[in-house]
């Protein structure tokens, strides 16, 4: 009886092997049609920064078979020149620089983008195309483009340079006639060929105001502290406090020794007083040197709210397929993304470790 | 309850006169004792006749005075005859022992068929016996979920669940039962099989939908799984060895002792494969703390156990005690110790990773059953059931530095867990009164208290720090008391009137709920009936689980809160049977089903920069629920031979099911299917070797599909705030592609009969998906890349096979 216990169960090891059916990758592709997908965002901020500015990014979904960026063409940035190590001293050699530019698929660049106030004055935003400082050949991914700033991430790259350099490939005011004001109706109008119409509308919220003389003079990291402030127009803000780190060779070494220096919160503006708590980590250590900490509170309208802080309920989730959406849409008619609005104050204190 | 009675009887004998008695008792199985449902029990020279309940017992009443020759019969069994003699008002008991007798022909003429065709109004109810239950061929081991899922109007999911969708309920709407006890998540290994050992069960009552009054509290179907009572004559047992487990049962009277009449049954299971490989000892690398080595185990089990124990005090008064206790068991562990010098400081680090997950059942009944009169039997019956989902990991780091003069350690623990628990505890009573020829009436009342308790712990220590964190914290307290009352009224030959209702207190509710149940059927002709129920059915209780996912490793269960309805359905059924002479079954059914209040749980909103969420924002929609309601609609065909070298059934459902909320609109469910045809068959190829065989072809269940994709943002604030894209998969209308049909063919050969030195032994094998047929279960996804660039080129896809070719082997020994 033994062996036949012995027999069976090799039996069974050898033909599970017959029984495992392989399937292949295969490619999908999609037929529907096709929605605008918008990020737009009114900066009250560049009113008193002049940086910041506000601006309107058209693009539109995408299919599943489409490639994610479109080559456009190449451009010649210069010559490299380096030192061979066979070569005799003095001898050069080097490389011609050249830049391939890509533009995301989903890209639409011939909108026309209308920003209209309550009184019915309107602004049309003009598509600004991307513009490049100093690189060298780069492919980069679609998914690190950011607007405001930007940081190449590369792929496969060598000999890489990384500059920081203003991008675009958004829509914005190039007249210097747009100016927001606090608690306006502003309404967007995006208008594409071979898309329907998209609207959006929002109202700005009012600046909320730190009460600079009721903050304490010097924050020490370890202790928690209050921070307040007068009325919004709108429920909720975002409050951030980031230290502040000059940029050289130890950034992130020092960056470390804050716990990364960065903790913010959700705040309703109605209350008008937050508590900033401390947070605790291994490599915190007291005898570095002080920095400063920036104080940063952000008033966000309710589609911006609505948006990245509120989120959406999916009515889909399913553990072999993460990441899915059905669109979402905050303050946006006709297609997907958000037309939101932010007004921050900040001020600067020194922090102890 | 005893004065209730007496008055009730009271009146009773206003009426009844003239000479008459009854005749009444219990049929049981010669060899064992086991009682018999459906044995024919009737006096051959008169038109008086009953059939025995589940408990074997039957009453024919208003016998008048006389000789009569009394037959008992039952497929399987040799018949009784006893002469009797009725010549005073005294009610005549007996006790009627049936032998088994092999078959020689295929012809029946009686059988519990026809005594269920006669005597059943309900629809859509089937009684499965262990053959019944055995007869499709098994993943390994029998299964009565398994089998239930061959049968029209149920459906599955997929191969790895066996869990029961029944005409558009999820398994949660499903009263799943063992000796009248309920059993919340009554699965092992995932939910691949159910944790009813089929070794020890004697049959599995099923309504698919208009079941009678005398059950409440789900909206979809009934499944009572009846234990075995154990052999009132001698001492036996059975041991199964399969390639999943290991099973054993052993049964036998009561021991002789001052009168004691009874029985006991005691079976049990075990996983044998994680014991074998844990003593193997095979290292895995590390090393303990005295420097020996840390061995692989095997990181899950399962086992359970059940014990009923019968005690007849009299002829009268039958004690009866079941517990069933069963849990899955996932345990790992990881050790890691490591000692270095750094100079003259040794660093000792120790790390220890923990998963520790049992999830089961407990449950202990005790039943009264109590034979007032020929007439009247009481049931009353407490019990209490918990089930126990918890998850817990643990991690700890420990780094100690032992300097020249002093010892500092560092530590840091992490423990995170997530449970469910439920207590359920009930006392009901119910009264069975024969009141005469043409009324059985039953009533009865009960309560139901139930305890839940759901929650996510988290917590964190150092040697500055301790926090406790609870991020959910669900734990409710729900009484259910139900009152129902219940007629089957013969109206005269060709009809017959089932009409009941239950009504529900529930205590989070300010209301009382009526669940009204009608059940008529027309006797067309001695072979064919037509049959129609209706009835309203309250749920108290649901539970969070994600709707999407195919794999429904466990349920987490909640009472209604106070703020939502209860759910609540509302079935019509109509169909025709027909019982041929060669006692072949025909049954065409049509439903349709009404969901209200259905709560189908919200999905968490997207990840944000929402780290410290406001505690007053009540728009936040983690573990809430969307109204949801529904309908279903089909039609069911069934064809089932129960006796004879060939038997089995072939059944086909044709159905449509919706549900609709605000989120999804209308959609189809994700256990959908349209049509299934499902084909099973047993032969007896000789007196020791029978085959068995099944086939399922169904639609493919429905899915999300993916469309293509869509950017969002993320924000980033901070001195300059920017905002980052990323992408994330579009997704169509839910649920409205479909998977590629489903086809299995399944196969088993079982030879009976074997004996080594002296030990009778059974052996099987079964194989499953035997055309290797790919069955979807779900689909993967990536993004395809120029590996040169890294450009995205598209999306890409690949399907996720059920089940694939398995081959698995069973011994049975029986001693």
């Amino acid at each position: 009886m033994f062996s036949k216990v012995i027999i069976s169960f090799y039996f069974l090891i050898l033909l599970f092997p017959l029984g495992c059916t392989n399937s292949n990758w295969e490619n999908i592709d999609s037929n529907y049609d096709h929605l605008l997908n918008v990020i737009g965002i009114i900066n009250l901020d560049e009113i008193n920064d002049g940086t910041s500015e506000s601006f309107i990014g058209v693009y539109r979904t995408t299919n599943l078979d489409e490639k994610s960026q479109i080559f456009v063409s190449v451009d010649t940035l210069g010559y490299e020149y380096y030192e061979s190590e066979n070569d005799k001293e003095g001898d050069e050699d080097g490389f011609w620089v050249i830049d391939s530019i890509f533009v995301p698929a989903a890209l639409i660049d011939d909108a026309i983008v209308i920003i209209t106030d309550e009184q019915g004055n309107s602004t049309t935003f003009s598509f600004v195309e991307f513009e490049y400082i100093n690189f060298d050949t780069t492919l980069f991914d679609t998914s690190y483009f950011e607007f405001g700033g930007t940081i190449f991430t590369v792929i496969d790259t060598f000999d890489i340079d990384t500059t920081f350099s203003t991008r675009v490939n958004i829509y914005k005011d190039t007249s210097g006639q747009f100016i927001p004001i606090p608690n306006m109706n502003y309404k967007l109008s995006i208008n594409a060929p071979d898309y329907d119409l998209v609207s959006g509308s929002l109202l700005t919220p009012e600046f909320p105001i730190i009460n600079d003389s009721l903050v304490i003079d010097t924050l020490s990291f370890l202790n928690e502290y209050e921070v307040s402030w007068q009325n919004s127009n709108v429920k909720y803000g975002f409050f951030v406090e980031q230290i502040l780190i000059e940029s050289n060779i130890d950034y992130f070494s020092i960056l470390e020794k804050w716990c990364y220096g960065y903790k913010s919160s959700v705040v309703e503006l109605s209350e008008n007083t937050h508590t900033v708590y401390p947070i605790y980590c291994d490599e915190h250590v007291s005898n570095i040197e002080p920095q400063t900490a920036l104080i940063k509170l952000m008033a966000m309208d309710e589609n911006y709210y609505d948006y990245f802080i509120r989120g959406a309920s999916e009515d889909y989730t399913n553990i072999t397929v993460p990441n899915t959406t059905k669109g979402r849409s905050s303050g946006i008619e006709g297609g997907f993304g958000f037309f939101g609005a932010i007004a921050s104050d900040q001020i600067l204190r020194p922090i102890l470790p | 309850m005893k004065i209730l009675l007496k008055i009730i009887l009271f009146f009773i004998s206003i009426f009844v006169f003239g000479e008459n008695t009854s005749i009444s008792g219990f049929v049981r199985e010669k060899n064992t004792g086991e009682p018999i449902s459906y044995a024919n029990v009737f006096l051959s020279n008169k038109s008086f006749g009953s059939a025995t309940n589940q408990d074997g017992y039957f009453v024919v009443s208003n016998v008048p005075f006389g000789n009569y020759e009394l037959n008992a019969s039952m497929i399987g069994f040799s018949v009784f005859k006893k002469n009797i003699t009725v010549e005073s008002d005294k009610p005549i008991r007996m006790e009627i022992f049936l032998k088994e007798e092999v078959l020689e022909s295929s012809e029946v003429i009686v059988t519990a068929e026809r005594q269920k065709f006669e005597r059943t109004i309900e629809s859509s109810q089937i009684s499965l016996d262990l053959r019944e239950i055995n007869a499709a061929p098994a993943f390994i081991e029998p299964d009565v979920f398994r089998t239930l899922q061959m049968l029209p109007g149920v459906q599955t999911s997929s191969d790895l669940s066996s869990a029961l969708y029944v005409r558009g309920s999820t398994p949660d709407q499903n009263l799943i039962m063992l000796d009248g006890i309920a059993i919340y998540n009554p699965f092992h290994l995932f939910g691949i099989f159910s944790t009813f050992n089929t070794d020890a069960i004697k049959e599995a009552d099923f309504h698919a939908g208009g079941f009678p009054a005398r059950y409440g509290g789900r909206m979809g179907a009934i499944l009572n799984v009846i234990n075995r009572e154990g052999n009132i004559q001698e001492v036996r047992g059975s041991a199964d060895i399969s390639f999943i487990s290991t099973k054993g049962l052993l049964e036998g009277p009561m021991p002789k002792f001052k009168g004691l009449k009874g029985s006991w049954m005691i079976s049990g299971r075990r996983t044998w494969l994680d014991q074998l490989l844990n003593r193997a000892k095979i290292p895995n690398g590390s090393k303990n703390e005295d420097g020996t080595n840390q061995y692989y185990e095997f990181p899950y089990s399962f086992y359970d156990y059940q014990i009923k124990i019968n005690l007849d005090v009299n002829p009268d008064h039958r004690l009866t005690y079941s517990r069933f206790y069963g849990d899955d068991v996932v345990s790992f562990s990881f050790s890691d110790n490591s000692q270095n010098q750094d100079g003259n400081t040794i660093i000792t680090n120790k790390n220890k990773f923990d998963i520790e997950w049992p999830w089961g059942n407990k449950t202990n009944g005790l039943t009264w059953r109590w034979i007032y009169s020929p007439t009247v039997v009481a049931k009353t019956f407490f019990s209490n059931s918990r089930y126990r989902f918890d998850f817990d990991i643990s991690i700890l780091d420990r780094t100690t530095y032992n300097y020249t003069d002093s010892t500092t350690q560092y530590f840091q623990d992490i423990g995170y867990n997530i449970f469910d628990v439920i207590y359920d505890n009930t006392i009901e009573s119910e009264i069975l009164w024969k009141a005469n020829e043409n009324h059985d009436i039953s009533s009865g009342i009960q309560l139901k208290n139930i305890n839940f308790d759901l929650g996510i712990k988290f917590d964190f220590t150092d040697q500055d720090t301790s926090l406790v964190f609870n991020p959910l914290s669900l734990k409710n307290k729900t009484r259910e008391t139900s009152i129902f009352l219940q007629d089957k009224w013969k109206i005269n030959r060709k009809f017959n009137l089932q009409s009941g209702i239950r009504t529900t207190k529930y205590n989070l509710h300010n209301k009382i709920y009526l669940d009204p149940r009608l059940g008529l059927k027309y006797n067309f002709s001695e072979n064919m009936a037509f049959k129609f129920n209706w009835g309203v059915y309250h749920q108290f209780l649901t539970t969070a689980t994600n709707q999407d996912e195919n794999l429904r490793i466990v349920e987490l269960w909640l009472g209604i809160p106070k703020d939502k309805k209860a759910s609540v359905s509302q079935h019509f059924i109509g169909g025709f049977e027909y019982l041929t002479n060669k006692n072949i079954f025909l049954r065409v059914e049509t439903y349709n089903k009404t969901f209200d209040n259905l709560l189908t749980l919200k999905e968490s909103p997207l990840d944000t920069e929402n780290e410290d969420e406001d505690a007053t924002d009540t728009t936040n929609t983690t573990n809430e629920f969307w109204d949801t309601k529904g309908n279903s609609q089909g039609i069911e065909f069934l064809v089932k031979k129960s006796s004879g070298r060939l038997n089995g059934w072939v059944g086909y459902t044709y159905s449509k099911t919706k549900y609709d909320n605000e989120i999804s609109g209308s959609h189809f469910p994700g256990f959908d299917r349209t049509h299934t045809l499902n084909i099973v068959g047993n032969f007896m190829l000789t007196k020791t070797l029978q085959l068995s065989s099944s086939i399922t072809q169904m639609s493919g269940n429905p899915y999300t599909n993916i469309i293509g994709r869509v950017t969002e943002w993320n924000q980033s604030v901070s001195e300059e705030s920017r905002w980052f894209p990323y992408d994330k998969y579009l997704v169509g209308q839910k649920n409205s592609a479909r998977y590629e049909d489903y086809f299995r063919l399944d196969m088993g050969i079982t030879r009976k009969g074997g004996n080594l030195f002296g030990v009778e032994y059974d052996t099987n094998i079964q194989i499953m998906n035997l055309t290797r047929h790919f069955n979807v279960l779900t689909y993967q996804y990536r993004i395809n890349r120029d590996l040169v660039t890294g450009d995205q080129l598209g999306v890409q896809r690949r399907a996720i096979s059920m089940f694939p070719l398995i081959i698995t082997l069973g011994v049975k020994v029986v001693f």
